[in-house]
């Protein structure tokens, strides 16, 4: 600890109305006064102390509660950089505090570091405030005295008042704790417990409904496929299923495939595992089932059969068709030999009438000549001798007889071609008859005979066997598909009983499914039903235990918190009665009300009493009696503060004879030099009377230092007297 | 500081149990690093986030009693 700290020397360039060229005032001595008018620097040179030691913390209308902080330029606008250096005298040697920043609002570019009296530097700001004993708001309300000190003394809302006199009594500390402990909201905390267990219990009671309308279901579905209540066992459960896994080994064995790999579960809690093993087992058996093959075999071979003795039904039909035409015309015409004779008769016939034929034309033409020479003849009636053999001829008459032998001749020649003619004709008829019956005989019988025996041969290879010599092959056919029916038959029971069988196993695997759901759930509900004896409830129970046990802990701190505050604060406000009392009679002399008094069980109320009256101080009082009233609380209270303790031991007062009269300023000033000569003193006055009074009244070595015309470019000018 | 050394007594006084002792010194120690920030606030933040840490604790062993409604 440094002990007392007063202010030494400053030195200050670039900050709000200071100028680029560094200006270094002497602060040391029990008393500096700055003493100019307005708009002279002297608030310029007081903030500058404030912002070396306590930097961004007194920027802005927020942090301080000044209103006229806000937007408050750091940086001069015709400079680079605000910087301050702070030197301070404590007991043991110098601090030396450097800040400087850059940007309107002091923001950019920021540095600051304070060297203590031991020579070490350090950068942490709480590191100064603690060697101060002032944090930033401790030194706006106890150390540093403005308007604003006196109107959250008097004016303002309690909640100022009162951190604003806590800071003066030196309990603020006491306050933050004692308003953190009773700003923890408990009943908040005991509600979100209670909502926690209520919304559990909403939880458990819901998942009862829920589980059980699920139990009802799985019964129902189980009793529709036919359980009844006693079934509802693990034993049950396990047959189900057991039952299942030899079902499937059964049907495997039909289908001729390898059983699936089923182990029937001992407990509910693994159906689902084997169920899917078991579906999957059903469906495998399902494509491969037993019957499907053969089924296919029989049908093909009756459509084989059906198709081949179509075929050969056609044969025989066109072998019969050729047959009866041979037998027609046989019967018609003969056999090809007889029709071979009847062709050579005809052809013979045909011969004998041509050569008649051309008898008789040669017969005609010697008759005609005759003829011919007989008509020559002068006189037919004279016998004359013929020319040929000489025999003595009668010429008309043999004329006659000549005519009459030729149209017999021509009749007769008539006759054999007519009968020639028809021969001819007969032939032909009978040269086609004798051509279709061979290409019967030769060509198209044996060809169908043969597509017979082809037709045969096929149905004896569909069979797989040889028709007997007589045997109807349509019967051994008939016969046959009556066993191919009677196999197809038989197949479709099996592959009924087979499906049957799958059906069956899904039944059952059903029913184990129905039965472990309600067995499962049945476990659900035990278990529901015992959850508050869980160790988890029973963690929960800890868990809201420590909470409460930990709130039961705040409120014992907030009541100890309170008392002690109470108690202390009393106690400072008791101490401090008799000279807050002295110093405001000094300040005014009012008759009626000649003391004030603070009373730190209602919020720090001020009250003035007089007369055996006590009234509220801000209710009556005048602007110039509350400055009083309040600069009697801040000297009191921050006097006695900068006196009695380690840490800053200076107060510096701006401006504090505002609304004062002349008098009330000489008895100020009279004031500031009995009650603060414990403490280094910075006054700061545009009241020439005030700083008269200040020279005849304070008896201290004083500083007096005149701000003239302040330059926008030079800054403030500041001469020592 | 003497206010604080008084609060410590009476704290130890208040206790029924060295238990409770302890957790009530544990407790009024936390608030206390919160006075660096010098406002109730920064004491408040000390004190609540360790009720808030047994308030999450809370919830997590109601979740976990929500696991068990959930196997």
């Amino acid at each position: 600890m440094a002990g007392s700290i007063r202010l030494k020397q400053l030195t200050v360039s670039g900050f709000r109305g200071f100028g680029s060229a560094k200006e270094t005032i002497d602060l040391s001595g029990p008393m500096v006064i700055f003493s100019g008018g307005n708009r002279s620097g002297k608030s310029s040179t007081l903030n500058a102390i404030e912002w070396a030691l306590y930097g961004d913390e007194i920027v802005g209308a927020g942090k301080v509660n000044i209103e006229e902080r806000k937007g408050w330029l750091v940086k001069n606008m015709g400079c680079d950089r605000a910087s301050v250096e702070l030197v301070l005298e404590s007991g043991d040697g110098d601090i030396v505090v450097r800040r400087s920043a850059a940007g309107p609002t002091g923001k950019k570019a920021q540095s600051f570091y304070y060297v203590d009296e031991n020579g070490e530097k350090h950068d942490e700001e709480e590191g100064l405030w603690s060697l101060l004993g002032l944090g930033p708001k401790d030194f706006m309300s106890s150390a540093y005295l403005h308007q604003e000190v006196i109107r959250d003394l008097l004016v303002t809302q309690p909640s100022v008042r009162k951190a604003a006199l806590d800071r003066l009594l030196g309990v603020s500390d006491l306050r933050n704790l004692f308003e953190a402990f009773k700003g923890i909201k408990v009943k908040s905390y005991e509600t979100g417990v209670d909502e926690v267990y209520a919304k559990l219990e909403n939880d458990i009671s819901l998942r009862a409904s829920a589980y059980k309308e699920q139990l009802e279901d799985a019964r129902e579905e189980g009793s529709r496929l036919g359980l009844e209540k006693e079934d509802y066992t693990v034993k049950t459960f396990s047959a189900k299923c057991s039952a299942v896994v030899e079902k499937l080994a059964s049907l495997a064995k039909k289908a001729k495939v390898e059983p699936a790999k089923l182990a029937a579960p001992g407990k509910p809690d693994g159906f689902h595992e084997f169920a899917d093993q078991a579906n999957e087992a059903i469906d495998r058996l399902r494509v491969e089932n037993p019957g499907a093959e053969s089924q296919r075999g029989l049908d093909t071979e009756r459509r084989g059969l059906d198709a081949a003795l179509s075929r050969l039904a056609g044969a025989t039909e066109t072998v019969k068709e050729f047959k009866e035409e041979k037998r027609r015309i046989e019967k018609e015409h003969g056999t090809a030999e007889d029709i071979g004779s009847t062709l050579v008769e005809l052809e013979k016939n045909i011969a004998d009438a041509s050569a008649q034929l051309a008898l008789v034309s040669d017969r005609m033409n010697v008759v005609n000549e005759t003829i011919d020479y007989l008509r020559g003849l002068a006189d037919r009636e004279a016998s004359t001798g013929c020319p040929a053999c000489g025999q003595e001829i009668a010429p008309e008459k043999l004329l006659e007889s000549l005519t009459a032998f030729k149209e017999k001749s021509a009749e007769q020649t008539r006759e054999l071609e007519a009968a020639k003619s028809a021969a001819r004709k007969e032939l032909k008829q009978l040269e086609a008859t004798a051509g279709r019956l061979a290409e019967i005989l030769d060509e198209e019988l044996p060809a169908a005979k043969s597509a017979q025996t082809e037709c045969r041969k096929s149905l004896e290879d569909a069979l797989g066997r040889k028709f007997d010599k007589d045997e109807d092959p349509n019967l051994v056919v008939e016969r046959r598909i009556s066993e191919i029916e009677k196999a197809i038959e038989k197949n479709r029971k099996l592959l009924e009983d087979y499906t049957e069988g799958l059906s069956e196993a899904s039944r059952l695997l059903d029913a184990g499914e129905s039965i472990a759901v309600a067995l499962i759930i049945e476990k659900k509900i035990k278990k529901l039903n015992s959850v508050k004896k869980s160790e988890e409830w029973a963690a929960l129970d800890e868990a809201r235990d420590n909470l409460f046990e930990e709130l039961g802990d705040v409120e014992k701190v907030k009541d100890v918190l309170e008392e002690v505050l109470g108690e202390v604060s009393r106690k400072k406000v008791n101490a401090a009665r008799g000279q807050i009392a002295s110093i405001y009679g000094r300040l005014v002399e009012r008759p009626d009300f000649d003391e004030i008094e603070i009373d730190p069980d209602k919020n720090y109320e001020v009250y003035a009493s007089g007369g055996g009256k006590r009234e509220k101080l801000v209710s009556f009082f005048n602007q110039g009696d509350m400055n009083c009233a309040a600069l009697a609380i801040f000297l009191a209270l921050g006097t006695g503060r900068a006196e009695n303790e380690d840490g800053a031991s200076f107060l510096m007062m701006d401006d504090p004879s505002q609304s004062l009269d002349r008098v009330q300023k000489a008895r100020l000033a009279s004031v500031i030099d009995e009650v603060t000569g414990g403490a280094q003193l910075l006054l700061s006055t545009m009241d020439e009377e005030l700083l008269e009074s200040a020279r005849k009244a304070i008896s201290r070595e004083k500083r007096i230092f005149k701000f003239g015309a302040w330059d926008p470019r030079t800054g403030p000018s500041i001469t020592e007297e | 500081m003497d206010e604080l050394e008084e609060i410590e007594m009476r704290l130890k006084a208040a206790a029924s149990d060295s238990s409770e002792e302890q957790r009530l010194s544990e407790l009024f120690q936390k608030a206390r690093e919160g006075l660096s920030s010098q406002t109730s606030a920064g004491v408040k933040g000390e004190v609540e986030e360790s009720l808030g840490k047994l308030m999450d604790a809370l919830g997590e062993k109601a979740e976990a009693i929500q696991g068990i409604f959930r196997e």
